[in-house]
């Protein structure tokens, strides 16, 4: 049972690599790179909102007489 | 049904092989290391398998396979001279049947481990064949790691599948390979692009791993603890989070030892003192006959020439209140149980010297290329752990070697094709320099230049005062004029002249 098992999943595992390099384009010659590299473009870091005009607060000091 | 599944894998295996022949690369490590003709009880075992996969694996190679890949490396030159040591001392052997028989199945070896490296050219056929030495090792380790599970171990009575104790299923020698493996399995469950990383990819290669651990308890071989502690120790070399790994460790040696069997914490005593020990003091005795022979035969006695031994054993030990009791063994005809003392009883201290060039040389280059790259990061990233991995697997193996007569074992021949394959793949395409005793010094390339750029000067100049010397002797003024008005094209006529 432990014998059978174990073959059936090694010649599966098997299998599923062979299917992998039958069907890869890569296989038989190295793909060639562009050369370029992109450099990782993150969400960019949202800014304190200012008191003010954009905010419809007070700024300080503006109630000065 | 056993042999008819074995048989319709194969026979897919190698159809499949005709649309892309490297499979026939591949067809050749499965049968080689699975032997499926073995496992089989009729009609694989009557079939020349091996041999017919070996034609053609070179056959579609030479047919269809890029050649400009195939340039002979210094390491397979070595390769060659073992082989044709080898040959040498088949033929002037001193025993010649046990001699054939074994050589046999080394040639075969030897020669696909020359050949392998020139079919392995692209990334992907680095890993496919190291992905196959692996599944394949996998259909015997899962059938021991779980036979350990469920308790049936033991020093020789672990069944694996086949009913001889011998080639990979030997219980020591496939200890060794199993641990040797392991570093290659934590590197296929990171950066394999074949078996992308998944959740399912992992907890497979990770129980694969744990099986490889469980065999050397299953066999009860004492060379498998020993390469399981340099393992753990590599594993800490090349580890990112070392203190973690050392916890993980601790953790894991704290858990398991109490669930060992007792016969396993017994057996690995005996690593401690060698001459109570039947088994350790007859392999010193051995050893020490080779180096008697060795000094004999400086050209090897050929394959198996230790069946000629005839060993006097000191077994001799002392009893707890301190009487020294002295016991001599006599034992003929046992095996070298160490690869070095292999090499050197059957092909002298030429196969030894070359036995050892190819090991170091290969452990040396992957130490190169892991330094190398170590920082490097992007497409290039899976480089420096996979010669890590190499070489971690090459260490454990010339470990393991030293307690199993496995210096001819096709498994440490593939990997030793598939570092020289991976040295070349990163020296074409990868491109950052790596020192190499075999690449042209920089002054030497300069002198070159220097040298090169001199003599084109030199041509210039001649080039110019022969220009000189026909402008003098050109015509001059009007007759000059119309030369050159010959000599250029007229608008209108059909010829252009």
């Amino acid at each position: 049972m432990i014998d059978t098992f174990s073959l059936l999943l090694s010649h599966v595992m098997m299998g599923f690599v062979f299917y992998r390099m039958l069907i890869t384009p890569d296989l038989n010659e190295e793909p060639i790179r562009s050369g370029r590299s992109f450099k990782p473009i993150l969400p960019k870091k949202q800014q304190p909102r200012r008191a003010g005009v954009e905010t419809g607060e007070a700024r300080p000091g503006s109630n000065r007489a | 049904m056993r042999d008819l599944f074995l048989i319709g894998f194969l026979v897919t295996l190698l159809l499949s092989g005709f649309r892309r022949p490297f499979l026939f690369v591949c067809a050749y490590i499965y049968v080689d290391i699975v032997s499926p003709q073995r496992l089989s009880y009729y009609l694989l075992s009557s079939i020349p398998v091996s041999l017919i996969v070996f034609i053609a694996a070179i056959a579609g190679w030479a047919l269809s396979d890029d050649k400009s890949f195939a340039k002979f490396t210094p390491r397979q030159g070595i390769l060659t001279a073992i082989l044709l040591l080898c040959g040498y001392t088949t033929f002037v052997a001193e025993y010649p049947d046990a001699a054939l028989e074994k050589w046999d199945w080394v040639w075969k070896a030897l020669v696909f481990s020359i050949f392998m490296p020139m079919t392995l050219y692209t990334r992907l056929r680095i890993e496919g064949v190291l992905l196959i030495m692996l599944f394949c090792l996998s259909s015997i380790a899962v059938v021991g790691g779980a036979k350990t599970l469920a308790g049936g171990g033991g020093y020789g009575t672990l069944n694996l599948m086949v009913a001889n104790n011998s080639g990979m299923y030997e219980s020591s020698t496939i200890s060794a390979f199993a641990i040797c493996s392991i570093p290659l399995i934590l590197y296929m469950a990171k950066y394999s692009k074949l078996i992308p990383p998944s959740i399912f990819a992992r907890v497979y290669w990770y129980a694969l791993a744990f099986a490889c651990l469980l065999i050397p308890i299953g066999t009860q071989a004492r060379t498998g603890l020993l390469c399981i502690v340099l393992m753990a120790v590599l594993e800490l070399r090349a580890a990112k989070r070392r203190m973690l790994y050392l916890a993980i460790m601790a953790g894991i040696v704290a858990a398991g030892v109490p669930f060992l069997p007792k016969s396993y914490t017994q057996r690995m005593d005996t690593i401690q003192g060698y001459k109570a020990d039947a088994s350790a003091s007859t392999r010193l005795a051995v050893w020490k006959w080779t180096i008697d022979y060795a000094s004999k035969h400086p050209l090897g006695g050929g394959f198996n020439c230790y069946i000629g031994n005839k060993l006097e054993i000191d077994m001799s030990y002392t009893t707890p209140d301190g009487t020294v009791v002295k016991v001599i063994g006599y034992d003929a005809g046992r095996a070298f149980h160490n690869s070095y003392f292999e090499m050197l009883g059957e092909q002298g201290y030429l196969g030894l010297a070359l036995f050892l060039l190819v090991h170091l040389i290969g452990v040396f280059r992957m130490e190169m290329i892991h330094r190398t790259y170590r920082k490097e990061e992007g497409p290039n990233a899976w480089v420096s752990p996979l010669a890590a991995a190499l070489q971690h697997g090459h260490l454990i193996y010339l470990l393991g070697a030293s307690f199993v007569g496995i210096a001819f074992q096709p498994y440490i021949y593939f990997i030793i094709a598939t570092e020289i394959a991976f040295d070349r793949y990163v020296q074409t395409y990868v491109k950052r320099k790596i020192w190499s005793p075999f690449r042209k010094r920089r002054s030497t390339i300069e002198a070159a230049e220097r040298k090169a750029a001199e003599e084109a000067e030199a041509l210039a100049e001649a080039e110019a005062a022969d220009a000189e010397a026909e402008t003098e002797a050109s015509p001059r003024g009007f007759a000059r004029a119309g030369e050159h008005r010959r000599t250029q094209p007229r608008w209108g006529s059909a010829s252009g002249t």
